[in-house]
């Protein structure tokens, strides 16, 4: 197994383990700063390829250790290991560039379900969920040519006139709204997570209106954007009903 | 003329029983980005806050820390030392009238620092050791000459000064990388794990050994005593970042990254000391061959020196501010 980069979440985004949520937001925003492409405290360290793997492994990161739920879970994960393997108060995973073997992935101890899938991409999808997305070509081309059938970038779906001039008609994009758009246009949320980078946990957490999960409004606000243009909706409206929604109901 | 360019004759030499000093070096791989300049200020914010320092330009073969102290050339230099015609370094260090700043010059056209042999460089560091004063700073010159990393890793702070350009930032991991495969091979012929570091780098690629901290990973796996050890002797390898001629915000965030850096591709920790601002007065008091601190002794440059001297000096106040 490689050694390459054997550290936990907390480490990557470089806080410790009892950091509060404000010092991950910020340790996440430092940390997106400094590796992206264009600084130049990358320069002769790290090539462009290796520091895109951090930046995967760093939004992976924040994806599990800013969600309060998901963090405890990591946690809780973190401290079954050290009690298990004394000298270790850390789980180890594996860097992307490493991923040669099967490594243990943080994102597999959060969701059970996901528990025994076997070797991760970079993003912590098994290979397997991710062949499963790959629609061919020629079968997308052939379904858009078929009457009574809609397409997105993601999809093909059976069109249904009553919802769609419902969509059409919609004032109130709630996350339950999108959700069902979401499930009408056969997208999962696996695929809708993979298209728009956001994390499985942040797109849950926006279509149950769970909004004290969420980040800090801006955030949010980017993450309806995406949601909206892969499900086909007029992005603007769809932002602007949903922070209302979630200003309302108490949002950071 | 300067003011300066006379020497007081005040001994600000300790006597008594020997104590040991402490000793920063000023490194960064890349030339003209103001180590010596860095290294002038440092010294003369430190005789500020009441402590006696010894400045030696060890940038040998273009030392010029004369210049930025504002005094004439010496007679006698460290080549007098090395040479053996001078048995104690206290005695070609020069006082100047700044209170509490002595000097010992590396000027001598015919001495360059890789000219030094391993028993003159040990007995150098010996020397530097025994100098009786709190402090000793060491300019270095540029490059990663085996020599000028020895004499930086032989300095309780390991200061790298650096200024957002490519080219020095390049420069300056250059000569980390540099600084630590020097401190891992001494390290290496100390514990005697030659072989095992061998085996590991003739098989990097089948391990994924990319970076000193893969390899270090890599030893703990293979032997986690060895490894400890390893880990044990090379965490002395502590670098604090300094960045120079900032402009911008956006260069003050640099050391930030660099540190980040550092911490993912080395494996340990190094500390942003600060950053000084990109100033006019720099210029100014250096062509008029007199030190910013005496000339513009008020100036907001000053004041950033005084900051990263008391971060040095005191640790605690280092990690409060970083």
């Amino acid at each position: 197994m490689s050694q390459r980069e054997q550290t936990n979440y907390y480490e990557i985004l470089e806080i410790t383990p009892d950091a509060a949520a404000t010092e991950i937001h910020k340790a996440y925003q430092r940390a997106r700063q400094t590796y992206s492409q264009d600084n130049p405290a990358l320069y002769s360290m790290f090539s462009p390829e290796e520091a895109r793997e951090l930046l995967r492994l760093i939004d992976e990161a924040y994806s599990v250790l800013g969600n309060q739920a998901t963090r405890k879970n990591y946690d809780e994960s973190l401290g079954n290991r050290s009690s298990g393997s004394p000298g270790t108060s850390s789980k180890p995973i594996q860097t992307p560039s490493a991923a040669t073997s099967t490594p243990v992935r943080p994102m597999e101890v959060v969701s059970a379900t996901k528990a025994q899938s076997a070797p991760s991409s970079p993003m912590g999808f098994s290979s397997e969920v991710s062949d499963q997305y790959k629609v061919k070509r020629s079968e997308l081309q052939k379904a858009a040519a078929t009457p009574g059938q809609g397409r997105t970038s993601l999809s093909t779906y059976k069109l249904d006139d009553s919802f769609e001039s419902e969509i059409t008609n919609a004032s109130e994009f709630d996350g339950g709204f999108l959700q069902r758009v979401r499930l009408y246009k056969n997208i999962s949320i696996d695929k809708m997570s993979d298209a728009t980078r956001i994390s499985r946990p942040y797109l849950m957490a926006v279509e149950t209106n769970d909004y004290k999960s969420l980040p800090a409004a801006v955030f949010v606000r980017g993450f309806v954007v995406q949601i909206a243009r892969q499900l086909g909706l007029d992005e603007n409206r769809a932002a602007t009903s949903y922070m209302k929604l979630f200003k309302a109901g108490g949002g950071k | 003329m300067s003011d300066l360019q006379g020497y007081s004759s005040k001994n600000v030499f300790r006597t008594g029983p020997q104590l040991p000093n402490t000793i920063w070096a000023i490194g960064g791989g890349k030339g003209g980005i103001g180590k010596s300049f860095i290294s002038s200020s440092l010294a003369m914010c430190l005789t500020r806050m009441g402590k006696s320092v010894t400045l030696v330009d060890l940038d040998l073969g273009s030392a010029n820390l004369h210049t930025c102290l504002g005094i004439k050339i010496p007679n006698e230099s460290l080549s007098d030392f090395v040479s053996g015609r001078v048995d104690d370094l206290s005695k070609i260090a020069v006082t100047t009238e700044i209170p509490g700043l002595n000097f010992i010059s590396g000027f001598n056209d015919a001495l360059n620092i890789a000219d030094l042999d391993m028993n003159a460089k040990q007995r150098l560091i010996t020397a530097l050791r025994n100098i009786q004063t709190p402090y000793v700073i060491l300019d270095l010159g540029a490059g990663t000459s085996e020599n000028t990393l020895d004499f930086f890793l032989a300095a309780d702070q390991k200061i790298v000064a650096v200024t957002p350009e490519p080219t020095s930032i390049e420069n300056a991991y250059r000569f980390m990388k540099a600084a630590f495969y020097r401190r891992l091979r001494q390290a290496e012929g100390e514990l005697g794990i030659q072989s095992l570091i061998e085996a590991a780098m003739d098989s990097r690629n089948q391990h994924g050994i990319r970076s000193p901290a893969d390899l270090i990973r890599h030893i703990a796996s293979v032997n986690p005593e060895a490894g400890l050890r390893l880990q044990t002797k090379i965490s002395d390898f502590q670098l604090q970042l300094l960045l120079n001629q900032v402009r911008t915000r956006e260069d003050i965030e640099i050391g930030t990254s660099m540190k980040s850096v550092c911490r993912k591709y080395f494996g340990i920790e190094s500390n942003y000391l600060g950053y000084i601002d990109h100033d006019n007065a720099v210029w100014q008091a250096l062509r008029k061959r007199r030190p910013l601190m005496v000339e513009f002794p008020y100036s907001a440059i000053v004041g950033q020196f005084l900051r990263v001297t008391k971060n040095l000096i005191n640790p605690q106040s280092l990690r409060a501010v970083v």
